[in-house]
């Protein structure tokens, strides 16, 4: 069920890289506004227009902060998307980074897109994580690499506009596939084009493990 | 309900266990009673009553009380042993027939719920109808499923299943807004409607996980949210305020009878915590998630919800999918489970505090000194706080006394000042206002605002006032009423004579302007009695 529009994106990364900050640039064009704060950051939504296309983007923010790491499946199941962010000024961010991006691996296999977001951009003259390193990083992972600002606003449409075309072409790929292996077929008969991926039969990992 | 302090205790005491006042949980479904107690008083009551209660509900009472035996003799050690039971279990539902879910009240419902897919989404009839028949065909699979003690989680495979087929209908048809609501309709229906029934079997299986975790968090009461990396002002009176709201829906998911009302109430607790997160003036939360887990977490430390695994597996295992998948409800939800999960597992590491001192502080043993020291300056520090606010608000309202007074005195004066000077001006404007012009003058030839204040002599034609005055329709009615008359409008003085004759010479020059007296005393009846037989 749901809409064949609809896309799951969840912000993985340590604590103060900026996760928040992104969505917030993102979605409310703010940065650090103490005066005009939006209450909720944690969940936000985004309608985005890809030339006919329209995709609702539901934004998953998660809490960095280490006590809570166990709880990752939870927020990343389902998702079709995952940005993982690290500071450029901060090498200890960016091994969180490829930790991720294992456990990842491991539990969704390739069912998700990932993109990896070197953010404080603008901090370029403490980098601490050379460029080259995290862009062969990323390459090697399968994802992209994108540098961001999310205090001077750079960088991150284009991670979003980047993330939408990839979870569409891949919802287009993974509906066909089913398609032509007459799994689920029957359900997606009438939605050639744009095939549902919630209308596949699995719900393996619906009842979350960890309750 | 207000959300006043001791408000929780008070619910969490007298609500949510037993009304008996035994040990176990009270459950709205049974009048407030467990279900043992409850059993007990319905058969006193059956007594009375004659034996004609349908089949159901005793077929589930027996079920009921079966639980209520393994109830009653609870220790830990029991509790431990209970996987054994399940065996057991499963022997007294085989031997019952299980629950009628079709009976009169199902078609009821589903005739109106037809009739809302209908009429507000808009279906046609034969789709509406296709729909109650999917529903129907659940029920009796839910019937069998109930007979033959299969697990809930097939039961829930099952219940998803009929939610897709709805989805794939309405969906030919609509779009998908629509065919979303058709769904959560049907599944308010059909949850709603075998509540009871899968509560009871939910909350049975899930009974000790319950009450372990409802352990769990008593013996962290210790836990502040400094411990969770939260800055939460507890003491301040607005974010108490709204903890205290966050916690009451926490508590309300237990007394709701559908997903959709339950996970509502995830989401305005969670709409609670964000406003308690940033209500103290120092608050530096953006609202992310940083925040909003560890204040979720130390919500649920604080509130202590009844039922928490039943309820969230309830929902889990049969709310719509979608709505759990990436909606809003589906994030506050997740957060909740996650809030659960992480009370469930937390350990020392995790509150980098070393593994002797967590220990005894969760056995009871010690006390952190923080608390032990500060247990009396935090209910100071929370009445002077409070007092700081009376203090501000009395001062505000004493400034506003003296503002209000200070201003009621000038406009006393203001209001004198002024009725003396309109006083003064209505006498001098009294005394001249009558402009004295030649009966022959053309009335276009007087500016409009002389029109009404001229006097004609030695008068030609008659100025045409007002012709509805003159019509002989309106001859029966009442002289209306002109305004003018009343202040220092100077009457028209027309000669009758002049009405008569009209080649009476020029007496005058063009526009003599004079001022005159006025004759204020001239009513409009006067006037229009002057000027009818001018027409006639
Ligand atoms: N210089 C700079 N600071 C940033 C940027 N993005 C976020 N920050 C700051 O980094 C800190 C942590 O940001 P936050 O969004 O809370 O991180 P989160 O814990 O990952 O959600 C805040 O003080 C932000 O102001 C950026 O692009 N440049
Ligand atoms: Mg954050």
């Amino acid at each position: 069920m749901g809409t064949e529009n609809e896309y799951k994106v969840v912000l993985l990364g340590e604590g103060r890289v900026g996760k928040t900050s992104l969505i917030l640039r993102y979605v409310h064009d703010k940065f650090n506004d103490r005066l005009d704060r939006t209450v909720n950051a944690s969940y936000l939504t985004k309608t985005v227009a890809l030339g006919m296309k329209r995709v609702d983007l539901a934004i998953w923010d998660t809490a960095g902060q280490e006590m809570f790491h166990a709880l990752g499946p939870l927020y990343y199941r389902d998702s079709q998307g995952a940005i993982l962010v690290y500071d450029i000024t901060d090498e200890d961010s960016f091994r969180k980074v490829k930790n991720w991006v294992k456990e990842l691996k491991k539990m969704l296999g390739n069912e998700v897109v990932l993109v990896v977001i070197g953010n404080k951009s603008d901090l370029e003259s403490e980098r601490s994580v050379p460029l080259h390193e995290a862009e062969s990083y990323a390459k090697s992972v399968g994802a992209a690499h994108f540098l961001t600002s999310a205090k001077l606003n750079r960088g991150i449409t284009e991670v979003f506009l980047h993330l939408c075309k990839e979870m569409i072409m891949k919802r287009a790929r993974d509906g066909a596939r089913r398609q032509s292996t007459g799994a689920g077929a029957q359900r997606n008969r009438l939605q050639v084009e744009t095939s549902d991926d919630n209308a596949e039969p699995t719900r393996t990992n619906k009842c979350c493990s960890l309750i | 309900m207000t959300s006043r302090r001791g408000t929780l205790l008070h619910v969490e005491d007298r609500d949510v266990y037993c009304r008996n006042g035994c040990q176990f949980y009270g459950n709205p479904e049974w009048e407030g009673y467990c279900s043992k107690c409850y059993k007990e008083i319905r058969a006193k009551k059956q007594l009375k009553h004659s034996q004609s209660e349908t089949r159901a509900p005793t077929d589930f009472l027996k079920f009921e009380e079966k639980k209520s035996r393994q109830k009653s003799n609870k220790t830990l050690k029991n509790l431990i042993k209970r996987a054994n039971t399940i065996k057991e279990n499963a022997t007294f539902l085989n031997a019952s027939s299980g629950p009628v879910l079709r009976d009169k009240k199902a078609s009821d419902s589903l005739a109106l719920l037809s009739d809302d897919l209908h009429k507000r989404l808009g279906f046609k009839q034969e789709l509406c109808h296709e729909f109650v028949k999917v529903l129907n065909n659940t029920l009796e699979k839910m019937e069998v499923f109930f007979k033959k003690n299969e697990s809930m989680e097939s039961m829930s495979d099952m219940v998803q299943d009929a939610y897709q087929l709805i989805y794939d209908k309405a969906i030919q048809v609509t779009e998908s807004i629509s065919a979303t609501e058709a769904v959560e309709l049907c599944e308010d229906f059909l949850i709603s409607h075998t509540y009871d029934v899968l509560f009871g079997v939910l909350s049975s299986e899930e009974e000790t996980r319950d009450l372990g975790v409802l352990q769990r968090i008593r013996s962290l009461h210790w836990v502040r949210a400094h411990h969770l990396d939260v800055e939460i002002d507890d003491i301040h009176p607005t974010v108490k305020e709204f903890m205290d709201e966050a916690s009451t829906q926490l508590i309300f998911i237990d007394s709701k009878r559908s997903p959709r009302e339950k996970l509502y109430c995830v989401i305005e607790a969670a709409r609670n915590i964000f406003k308690m997160l940033q209500a103290a003036p120092q608050s530096k939360s953006q609202g992310g998630a940083d925040d909003f887990l560890p204040a979720m977490i130390y919500v649920v430390l604080r509130a202590n919800p009844p039922r928490l695994h039943t309820n969230i597996k309830l929902v889990t295992l049969f709310s719509a999918q979608s709505r759990l998948r990436s909606g809003e409800s589906g994030y506050m939800f997740t957060n909740l489970c996650g809030a659960v999960n992480f009370i469930e597992n937390l350990t020392a590491a995790q509150l980098q505090m070393p593994p002797e001192e967590f220990e005894s502080y969760v056995s009871g043993k010690a006390v952190p000194t923080e608390d032990t020291l500060t247990e009396g300056a935090r209910m100071m520090y929370h009445n002077m706080a409070a007092l700081k606010e009376l203090n501000l608000r009395q001062n505000r309202l004493a400034d506003a006394t003296q503002q209000l007074k200070i201003t009621l005195e000038s406009l006393q004066k203001d209001i004198g000042d002024q009725v003396d000077g309109a006083l003064k001006r209505s006498q001098k404007a009294a005394s001249h206002h009558e402009y004295i012009v030649s009966a022959d003058v053309d009335i276009r030839c007087v500016p409009q605002f002389m029109r009404k204040k001229i006097t004609r002599i030695e008068g030609l034609p008659p100025i045409p006032v007002q012709p509805d005055l003159l019509s002989p329709d309106n001859a029966e009615l009442p002289s209306p009423l002109i305004p003018e008359v009343l202040h220092d409008e100077p009457a028209l003085r027309i000669e009758p004579k002049s009405a008569e004759g009209s080649d009476a010479p020029i007496a005058e020059a063009d526009l003599a302007v004079t001022a005159g007296a006025t004759e204020l005393e001239a009513g409009a009846e006067e006037k229009t009695s002057l000027l009818q037989p001018m027409n006639s």
